[in-house]
């Protein structure tokens, strides 16, 4: 298994120019939740040239499908069209588990998040910096999923959202 | 008071959400466009009752929860919140490889 660098996978979709928003567990550790997540998880812009600009970044970080059965991954031949078919995609990548969140639950996908996301510095030397999703749009995320891991988090994020809000 | 400070963003949240106009969201209220702009604007506050109402009728719900007091957590959150997010994040990444490692020493 690959050692989990979100800043490397971050830094490979902006090297490519993919328009995405950070969302799930690192966008929620981002915004200060004190969270561990084991996997990045960005919601792309859905224009064609973006997604074709996606599957070239897939192609660097040797993206495969990661399944219960095959976390290791298998391979798979994405295409922009197929990307937008589904509603997630769980991959694993050279530097760590990677999920496309086409549309993330209870929100509208990239156009809604990017509307209340922050650019944000993620990393030092060369900066890095992304859209990340605003805890609100994380909570509201985890709460439309409902998920026992989602319910889980769901305290101590809305604990972080008060300490940002006071 | 904390509903009367948020109740007018989270009617306006709704109905963008659902991506409705103000008349429209009148509409399903039975009342006026301008009501709901007075609403948004924060010009009036909106009752807790009107809120949940107005978030239904945008065909969302309202969850409001009462959860256990927990000091650990504010802690941790506190302290969280003093670092920058790239060392928020460089952080997590030490934690899970830490945590990976522990979990490969307890499974031999």
């Amino acid at each position: 298994m690959a050692e989990f660098d979100p800043v490397a996978i971050l830094r490979c979709l902006v090297d490519r120019e993919v328009e995405f928003v950070v969302v799930g567990g690192v966008a929620a550790r981002l915004r200060g939740a004190p969270l561990l997540t084991q996997d990045v998880d960005i919601t792309p812009s859905l224009t064609r040239p973006n997604l074709e600009r996606l599957v070239a970044a897939l192609a660097d970080l040797q993206a495969q499908l990661r399944t219960s059965d095959e976390p290791a991954g298998i391979p798979f031949p994405f295409d922009p069209l197929l990307i937008e078919s589904a509603n997630v995609w769980t991959l694993t990548t050279r530097s760590g588990d990677l999920d496309l969140a086409i549309s993330p639950h209870g929100t509208g996908g990239f156009k809604d998040l990017i509307r209340a996301a922050d650019r944000l510095v993620i990393a030092l030397d060369p900066e890095l910096v992304v859209n990340v999703a605003s805890l609100a749009d994380v909570i509201r995320s985890k709460e439309a999923a409902g998920r026992d891991k989602d319910r889980a988090a769901l305290p101590l994020l809305r604990r972080t959202l008060e300490e940002l809000d006071l | 008071m904390l509903l009367l400070m948020v109740g007018n963003e989270l009617i306006r949240e709704a109905r963008l959400r659902a991506r409705m106009t103000q008349a429209e969201l009148a509409d399903r209220l039975g009342t006026h466009q301008s009501v709901v702009a007075r609403w948004e604007s924060g010009r009036t506050h909106p009752d807790f009752d009107t809120v949940v109402r107005a978030v239904r009728s945008a065909g969302f719900d309202l969850g409001v929860a009462i959860t256990e007091h927990n000091d650990h957590d504010l802690a941790l959150v506190r302290r969280e919140l003093r670092l920058a997010p790239h060392e928020r994040l460089a952080g997590m990444v030490e934690a899970v490889r830490k945590f990976a490692e522990m979990t490969e020493i307890a499974v031999g």
